[in-house]
């Protein structure tokens, strides 16, 4: 029957996943930004003007902050630094306005370096618009830990809804990259990997008559947004390679991945106007702290949500922790034979393929003794998967399916399925719950989403 | 380690704040105070400065041009209007509160307090007929009980709330109805929203709002205490139910276009003193309008200690730097004054920051710490024949002034402020349309966008200067300014006040052809993206029309400009260069594009007079290091023979891809062997 060829070709692929497997590398992934020098790191950087694809094809006009002498990016460059750095931002502008720097959660000041002089402005010192005639340097002290939103505090509706804005991550003094991976002098904050969220949209009525010069022809109480971004990105280019070369001013992506059993951190900060309400679709997650607040001692008061209200303003740190507890299937494909008794030793002849003997001492074993992966709930470990998979007649297919339900094993799949799915990892949407958000420009799919992955142990996350 | 000594401090003040609060009870006023006798009346508001003023006419419903209508509570005692933000009731913790209103408007109105229980209530109040909410058939208390319960269009199933609580009557024709009384017998603690239960989705917006609060025993201890109100006005719904004796317009389609807080946008407010330097400032924070806002402190963050009035956990008591202010909703929070003199920007993180369509303005506003020495500022914009405003554009705001007309104009009137020692401000003039901004009198120093900068080191005058504009007058660029190629500009630009409409064009061969840069344009300002001519100078028109509003066309301002690329000053006539090993010569030019447009720069040089080139030397500018222009050091290649007095150097300018952005050759030199 198929079922049963199926479930050889799984265990046969398992098996032949774990015999190549290599020793799991501690391999981590973390936010891709610029990391400053500590003591006193020092940031140039530089305004212009940029243009910003979406994933149906559109191209927008975009006011951007990039590194002095670089690209500008959207979203802007993610700094990295130290509890505790006396931190320097030297900005020059090449905007035809003013621009400024400013950061919620953080006291910073503002001076212009000698020649030059800063423009009071209404929420702090400017860079005036001389093509880079004059650097502002805005300075503060990093003292607590966490993750923060910098963005212009020139003309904000029109600035912030431009582009002009990023991410700055300040990493507890504790932090060590590869045996203290920590967000907050709390053990409870260790994760593995780290992602960003940096949720944005976009009105394209602004961008428009910006782009036509027409600056004073824009009403910012009638706000009608129809783009939606994490990191710079509309689906489906969130699940684009960082850096593509085809985004030139989009270089990050947001694809979290993760092995079972591992911690994401997810820092998640709320730029537009309009709250975003971030889903991660099938699972909890673990808010940590909000506004760099970290929640609790040992994270006492954080709270599970699947669905997190990210105001605009808000920086939230969460964990993201899978392993397959409560799936309802032990999703390694552990099970028993299906021959019972086993069709192999104790019927008298050789063992058959799905005869596991993984002490290798020559007895063949039932589920029961094979051992649970480390990351496995004992009581999700030898589950059978609880129905019997339809014909592949009977299936429709998405473009993640690997052909198997267990992690980590393909099977067959009718010709032009599949084929996004390269480790046979299981995907979890993790998006805006706004659904209207889910599109670009009213093209579906799109928007503010993106995928969490769960490779298999076979295919370690670097 | 930094870290630990901080998370001490931190857990040592969170422990101070505890025994704080165990030990000292909150303030305690013994007496409610406030406004508890009002009426309700027609009143008009002017934007952007938040003045109220009592309409004109018989009867008095008319509010003159450029106001909005309201619908106020009126102090009685008092005798004032109570603008929005001005109608604050404050108490203790089991007080009992009575406010007595009367009733101008001619449609019922009544109050309620959402968190607070108010005994007698005899309401709500239903009406039966939706086309004659106000004059139909009512019914107090419960709903009627239908005749046939099984039947769905039985007449009882008609009515609908009108009220939650019992009705303040109108009189007759504008005036006061009988007086009707509101009794909260034992207040609770916190901060609390007064609003109309009268049809609230509208009687609300029009400005039946206010603020109690009341201290509790179990609160921390605070120094001091300041109320952030939000609130919004959508102007085409406020004319609209102006005339109450039509039916009421649906706020459905509710489109604020003013932003509020305390009762003012910015640039109509004036910084909110919070006391003193390292002292504890309790924030109210309270959403009268219809949309969610974000009120965030810029630099500071605060402790939020309850939440529509009820006192929560100690450890649930976070420090954030904004709150989710929900429609109805409040919040308190403690804040840490600054440790010296300060002003601590309050803003809309949904960036409600503008007035109709100017900005900045809006949900804007400022804390002040006062330094011991402040001074005062003082602005007047009758240096000239025209008329406008000057605002303060920067940090605490204070200044929207407009003193060219007597009386003041609607929405303009704050012409001083006292500031904080060192304060830098930003004055941005204004123009009235038909005026325009000439001069400044008195200014530090003035930007090239003709800001006036001043710093307060002690009392300060300044003068704004406005002319009228007779004809349409072009401001930037002006005659024979150099514009660089390439660039985004800044065109501006004024004109008579019946001008409506403008067109700008540019012309690149004396006016033979036109080319268009933008037509049916509003305001007076227009972001021009500089072409890049592929001539080294180009000498460019720039003609600005005007139209009214039927499209007559009202004069032309036309400047002559040019738009320069690229300038060789050496070599140049005169200029007699050995050839040879030992002598150097410097080429030097420079370029007017955008940064960024020029790749790379050509060099060659013909002893022929252009009749065949030889190279020099191609410049890589990926660093931009020639964006400007630069020198190149020629050691010219030995010649012999006669000198060549027809020689000319040729630079070329090219962008990324190869192409000649501008080119131009030197005047004539003479090179010798």
């Amino acid at each position: 029957m198929n079922n049963i060829s199926i479930r050889k070709l799984y265990r046969t692929v398992i098996a032949l996943a774990l015999l190549l497997l290599v020793p799991l590398a501690a391999g981590a992934y973390d936010i891709p930004g610029i990391t400053g020098t500590s003591p006193n790191p020092v940031f140039n950087l530089t305004t212009g003007v940029g243009t910003v694809s979406t994933g149906e094809g559109n191209s927008l006009h975009m006011w951007l902050f990039g590194m002095s002498g670089g690209t500008v990016q959207y979203t802007g460059p993610t700094l990295i630094v130290n509890e505790g750095d006396s931190v320097t931002i030297n900005l020059t502008n090449n905007l035809p306005v003013p621009v400024s720097i400013v950061i919620p959660g953080i006291n910073v000041a503002a001076a212009a370096v000698a020649p030059g002089t800063a423009l009071p402005g209404i929420l702090t010192k400017e860079v005036p618009a001389d093509n880079g005639a004059t650097t502002v340097a805005y300075t503060f002290t990093a003292s607590l830990p966490g993750t923060y939103l910098y963005h212009s505090g020139t003309n904000p509706p029109l600035q912030v809804e431009m582009g002009l804005l990023g991410a700055l991550i300040v990493r507890p003094a504790g932090f060590d990259a590869v045996t203290n991976r920590i967000a907050y002098n709390d053990p409870a904050s260790t994760y593995n990997h780290e992602n960003l969220f940096l949720l944005t949209d976009v009105d394209i009525r602004v961008h428009e008559a910006v782009e036509k010069g027409n600056l004073t022809a824009i009403d910012f109480a009638d706000y009608h947004d129809v783009y939606w971004f994490i990191n710079g990105r509309t689906l489906p280019d969130t699940l684009s390679a960082g850096n593509a070369p085809w985004l030139p001013t989009q270089p990050y992506n947001s694809i979290p991945r993760m092995n079972p059993g591992q911690t994401i951190l997810y820092r998640i900060l709320g730029a537009s106007r309009d709250p975003h309400p971030f889903h991660t679709h099938g699972n909890h997650h673990l808010n940590i702290a909000r506004h760099s607040q970290f929640l609790g001692a040992g994270a006492t008061l954080a709270w599970n949500a699947f669905t997190t209200a990210v105001y605009p303003g808000d920086t939230f740190d969460a964990l993201m922790t899978w392993t397959g507890q409560g799936v309802g299937w032990d999703v390694m494909g552990h099970a028993d034979d299906i021959d019972n008794p086993p069709a192999g030793f104790s019927a008298g002849g050789p063992p058959g393929p799905e005869d596991f003997d993984n002490n290798g001492n020559g007895i063949f074993d039932l589920c029961a003794n094979q051992p649970a992966e480390a990351f496995e709930d004992p009581a999700d470990h030898c589950l059978p998967l609880p129905v019997i998979m339809p014909s592949l007649q009977d299936l429709t297919f998405g473009m993640f399916y690997s052909g198997s339900p267990f992690l980590g094993a393909f099977g067959a799949l009718p010709p032009g399925e599949g084929g996004f799915n390269a480790n046979a990892g299981y995907f979890f949407m993790q998006h805006s719950h706004s659904e209207k958000e889910l599109t670009n420009f009213d093209i579906f799919p799109g928007g503010m989403a993106t995928f969490l992955i769960v490779e298999p142990p076979s295919a370690p996350v670097q | 380690m930094k870290n630990r000594t901080m998370k001490m401090t931190y857990t040592a003040l969170v422990l101070v704040a505890v025994f704080l609060a165990a030990v000292m009870p909150g303030r305690a006023d013994a007496v409610v105070a406030g406004p508890t006798d009002v009426t309700i009346k027609k009143a008009c508001i002017s934007m952007p400065d938040g003045t109220v003023t009592a309409p004109g006419g018989t009867p008095a419903i008319t509010c003159p041009a450029g106001t909005i209508p309201m619908w106020l509570p009126y102090d009685n005692v008092g005798a004032a209007y109570l603008a929005p933000g001005s109608f604050k009731i404050t108490a203790a913790e089991g007080d009992s509160l009575t406010i007595t209103v009367k009733n101008e408007l001619g449609i019922p109105v009544s109050l309620f307090i959402a968190g607070q229980v108010m005994t007698p209530n005899n309401g709500p109040v239903w009406f039966a007929d939706i086309t004659a909410p106000y004059t139909g058939v009512t019914a107090t208390g419960s709903r009627p009980t239908p005749v046939h319960p099984a039947d769905p269009s039985d007449p009882a199933f008609k009515y609908r709330v009108r009220s939650f609580t019992h009705e303040t009557a109108a009189g007759a024709a504008g005036l006061p109805g009988a007086a009707q009384t509101y009794i909260w017998p034992s207040l609770k603690a916190g901060t609390y929203l007064i609003l109309s239960g009268t049809h609230p989705s509208l009687q609300v917006p029009m400005g039946i709002y206010g603020v109690l609060t009341v201290t509790g025993a179990a609160w921390p201890a605070y120094d001091q205490e300041a109320t952030l109100l939000f609130s919004e006005i959508d102007p085409y719904i406020h004319n609209a139910a102006d005339d109450v004796a039509k039916s009421f317009p649906s706020t459905n389609d509710y489109k604020p276009k003013y932003f509020l807080i305390n009762g003012k946008p910015f640039p109509g407010n004036d910084p909110i003193p919070i006391g003193a330097a390292a002292s504890t400032t309790l924030l109210r924070f309270v959403n009268a309008g219809v949309d969610t806002y974000v009120p965030l402190l810029q630099g500071q963050s605060m402790q939020v200690i309850a939440e529509d009035g009820n006192l929560k956990a100690p450890e649930l008591q976070f420090i954030r730097y904004s709150v989710d202010l929900h429609a109805g909703k409040t919040f308190d929070a403690l804040l840490t004054n600054p440790a010296a003199a300060a002003y601590i920007p309050v803003y809309d993180r949904r960036l409600y920051m503008s007035n109709a369509a100017e900005a900045p303005g809006g949900m804007l506003a400022y804390l002040e710490v006062p330094d011991a020495v402040q001074h005062q500022l003082t602005v007047a914009t009758n240096g000239g024949t025209g008329t406008g405003r000057v605002v303060a554009e920067s940090v605490p705001g204070g200044i929207n002034c407009d003193s060219s007309i007597v009386p003041p104009a609607p929405g303009a009137t704050n012409c001083t402020q006292l500031y904080n020692a060192g304060t830098e401000l930003k004055l941005v003039g204004r123009a009235n349309p038909g005026s325009l901004l000439t001069t400044w009198a008195n200014c530090d120093s003035i930007t090239p966008s003709n800001e006036c900068l001043v710093t307060m080191a002690g009392a300060k005058s300044v003068t704004a200067t406005f002319v009228v504009v007779t004809a349409p007058t072009l401001i930037a660029p002006a005659a024979n300014a150099q514009i660089p190629a390439g660039s985004s500009y800044i065109i501006t630009w004024a004109a008579p006040a019946k001008a409506a409409t403008y067109t700008l064009k540019y012309s690149l061969d004396n006016g033979v052809t036109w080319v268009l840069i933008g037509k049916n344009l509003t305001g007076n300002s227009f972001l021009w993206i500089v072409p890049t001519p592929r001539k080294s100078t180009t000498t460019a028109l720039i003609k600005l029309t005007a139209f009214n509003n039927a499209g007559v066309n009202m004069g032309s301002d036309t400047n002559t400009v040019s738009i320069k690329t690229l300038a060789i000053i050496h070599p140049t006539t005169g200029d007699v260069w050995t050839s040879g090993v030992n002598n150097l010569h410097d080429i030097v030019w420079e370029t007017f594009a955008a940064p960024g447009l020029v790749k790379s720069i050509v060099i060659k040089y013909s002893k022929n007079n252009g009749a065949s080139w030889l190279p020099v030397a191609t410049l890589d500018n990926t660093s931009g290091a020639y964006d400007d222009g630069g020198t190149y050091h020629w050691q010219i290649e030995p010649q012999v023979g006669a000198n060549k007095p027809a020689s000319r150097v040729k630079i070329i300018l090219k962008d990324a891809v190869g192409k000649n952005i501008a080119s131009a050759d030197s005047k004539k030199f003479t090179i010798t062997p």
